[in-house]
């Protein structure tokens, strides 16, 4: 597996044939860097609310229509809409989800790797995981946002918060990616427990499923 | 898209914004109880609509009015906020919006610009789509529009074009406006119709001997169950003034937005009506505003403008689908060729006067672009990358929108129509990030360092 050089992202950037790297737009020709392309912030926000749950429960992923389980995952972000020019503000400790402005789709033999821009990284901002953008994904790209420092950190749409390199996969494969965020249009939530099944025991009670095990009540008292 | 296929799709939505609804928690009864009733009525429609023969048609209108009254429930708990809406769409839109309802008033020696205020809602039900404008602004400076969207069709941009008829209602309200559009649509369109040039003739045309068995059903039932007759119809029913200014935002609503308006009304307005046939209290039939609305785009050149080999049998296929629409019963074509090229034209010089708000021929090679980016499931925007590096152009939205109904006409094309529109929204949302670059003067010097 070796990484593509500033050289031929760009080549693959202007290839018209299936070898084709889409990033959409790129504002800036400065973006290209080596050996990587800035990713900017786009205009949605979801963040994770503190005292919608009292823990995250695997097993309410496998019940689909489920009331219970239904609500669990809604209640699990805040969604926030905002606009270019208006500031979100990432206080200490939070996690918020973001999508690139930019829309990727990369061919099936290239991977993607993104990292936090180091001089965000300095300021406290953090890429939670190095995420790894599977040959032939296609949508935005979901960026796991912390603040790791002491102060609020103000965010625009449009900043360049994150980057991509690119790494061509040897023995690339034929058939291309067809997991759970294909086509991604905003962040949203993962199936963790996704073929994990086998793993998590089955709770059939609904009231199980809602309690703190420290205080014995239910998530919000009201209709559990 | 048939009727039916489109109320599955709506199913859909919908069952997607009951699921939203519990993000948060709504009264002290809690929301099990709404969710899973809702829930089960959904799964009843769905049920019927899998079973039931689309040309039922009857059965089919049934099954869209159950399906609304439940989209209105659903939603009436729903939040309204940024969330809930198209901010992209809206926020072109507000500027077009800006642009036509600035009022500007003489004050002795000095000329006051007043610049309306508009808010963005969302509500439940299938064509909610409306703007509202205060008539009566005596209690306040700027007047305050409120525009209006159906929740479960947040993303269908291709859709919210319908928004260009409400906006001929909004601005119909403004008196100065009112007065000129009522001089070029009275004088050139109503006064030259032989049907519509007066509430008698209107009534004697429907109560003919030639209208269509839907037609006499509806005004037989007027009679037998509300004892409603030809000679209290406009009177005791249906609103005659309000007819007219239908025709009136319709053509509006074409200059607004173009092809892409005609693509939305021949969606949205057979839905619930699948044979547009229809006798309604607000609204002349169905039938005789897509004939009519034909006329117009025909008198406009739509129908002629020509594009790249690759894409101009999509857009032939859009025209074919729109004018399997056209009513072809000879007892709907009362309104004539040239009233309605008079009209059209006379109004698109009078709109000329407010910027942004008409829609210019696109450039073929910008729309051709556009549609290969949406078949190739990107975002369409005017960006592309070449040898010489990145190329910018500016693209008006309604090319992204005109874009995206070209694509669902591509013949073969296996994307989907929901995402089409979530391609241009998000496309919309893009261009506006190309626009602040291109404005920063200072970007086109860096960006030609870089290269």
């Amino acid at each position: 597996m070796s990484a593509l050089s500033k050289k031929a992202i760009e080549q693959r950037l202007s290839s018209t044939d299936s070898k084709r790297l889409t990033v959409s737009p790129i504002l800036d020709r400065r973006q290209i860097g080596p050996s990587s392309i800035d990713l900017r912030m786009g205009n949605v926000v979801m963040v994770a609310k503190a005292g919608g749950q009292s823990h995250v429960e695997p097993a309410v992923y496998k019940k689909v229509k489920d009331h219970d389980c239904v609500r669990y995952k809604q209640q699990k972000h805040e969604r926030v809409d905002i606009p270019f020019g208006k500031p979100f503000l990432l206080h200490p400790g939070t996690l918020a989800l973001v999508p690139t402005l930019e829309w990727v789709h990369l061919p099936v033999d290239l991977q993607g790797i993104v990292t936090a821009r180091s001089s965000w990284a300095r300021e406290g901002l953090n890429i939670a995981t190095a995420t790894i953008v599977n040959p032939d994904y296609r949508g935005i790209i979901t960026l796991e946002l912390a603040n790791f420092g002491e102060i609020p950190i103000e965010l625009y749409p449009g900043l360049r918060l994150a980057q991509i390199a690119f790494y061509v996969l040897e023995d690339a494969p034929t058939e291309g990616y067809d997991g759970q965020f294909k086509m991604s249009f905003e962040p949203a939530a993962g199936d963790i427990s996704q073929d994990d099944d086998y793993f998590i025991p089955v709770k059939e009670n609904k009231d199980k499923l809602s309690v703190c095990s420290n205080c014995g009540n239910g998530f919000d008292g009201g209709d559990v | 898209m048939r009727p039916v296929d489109f109320l599955k799709n709506e199913c859909e939505n919908l069952l997607s914004v009951l699921d939203q609804t519990l993000r948060y928690d709504y009264g002290l009864e809690g929301s099990r109880e709404f969710y899973e009733e809702c829930g089960q009525r959904l799964e009843y429609i769905q049920a019927s609509l899998e079973l039931v023969d689309p040309t039922s048609t009857h059965i089919v209108r049934e099954l869209a009015l159950n399906l609304e009254f439940l989209s209105e429930l659903v939603c009436r708990i729903e939040r309204s906020s940024l969330g809930e809406y198209s901010w992209p769409f809206v926020e072109e839109f507000k500027e077009i919006s800006k642009a036509l309802c600035t009022e500007k008033r003489v004050l002795k020696d000095r000329v006051v610009t007043r610049v309306p205020n508009v808010h963005v809602i969302a509500e439940g039900g299938l064509h909610t789509y409306s703007i509202y404008s205060d008539a009566n602004k005596q209690l306040s400076k700027r007047r305050i529009f409120i525009i209006e969207f159906p929740r479960t069709l947040k993303h269908y941009v291709l859709f919210h074009t319908i928004l260009g008829h409400e906006m001929g209602h909004a601005i119909y309200n403004i008196p100065l406006i009112q007065n000129e559009l009522d001089e070029i649509f009275i004088e050139n369109f109503v006064k030259a119709s032989p049907v519509f040039k007066d509430q008698p003739t209107v009534v004697q045309w429907l109560y003919s001997e030639a209208a269509p068995q839907e037609v006499k059903a509806r005004l037989n039932h007027l009679k037998t169950e509300h004892s409603i007759d030809h000679d209290d119809f406009f009177f005791a029913h249906a609103d005659y003034d309000a007819w007219l200014q239908e025709f009136l935002c319709d053509f509006i609503g074409l200059l607004m937005f173009g092809p892409s308006f005609l693509g939305a009304v021949c969606h949205l307005l057979y839905s619930n009506d699948p044979l547009g046939r229809q006798v309604n209290e607000e609204h002349p039939l169905t039938g005789i505003r897509a004939n009519t609305l034909l006329l117009a785009a025909e008198s406009l050149g739509y129908t002629e403008w020509k594009f790249d080999q690759s894409v101009q049998p999509a857009v032939d296929a859009f025209w074919k689908d729109v004018y399997e629409k056209q009513e072809t019963d000879p007892w709907f074509k009362v309104i004539s060729k040239e009233a309605v090229k008079i009209t059209v034209d006379k109004l698109q010089a009078f709109l000329a006067n407010f910027p942004k708000t008409l829609y210019q021929a696109p450039d073929p090679e910008n729309i051709n672009h556009l549609v290969h980016q949406i078949l190739d499931r990107c975002p369409p925007v005017g960006y592309k990358f070449t040898s010489e590096g990145p190329q910018y152009r500016q693209v008006d939205f309604r090319d992204i929108i005109f874009a995206g109904w070209i694509a669902q006409s591509q013949p073969g094309s296996t994307i989907k129509f929901s995402d089409i529109n979530r391609l241009c929204e998000h496309g919309i949302m893009q261009q506006v990030s190309i626009k602040k670059m291109l404005e920063n003067p200072k970007k086109p010097e860096d960006n030609k360092k870089a290269a």
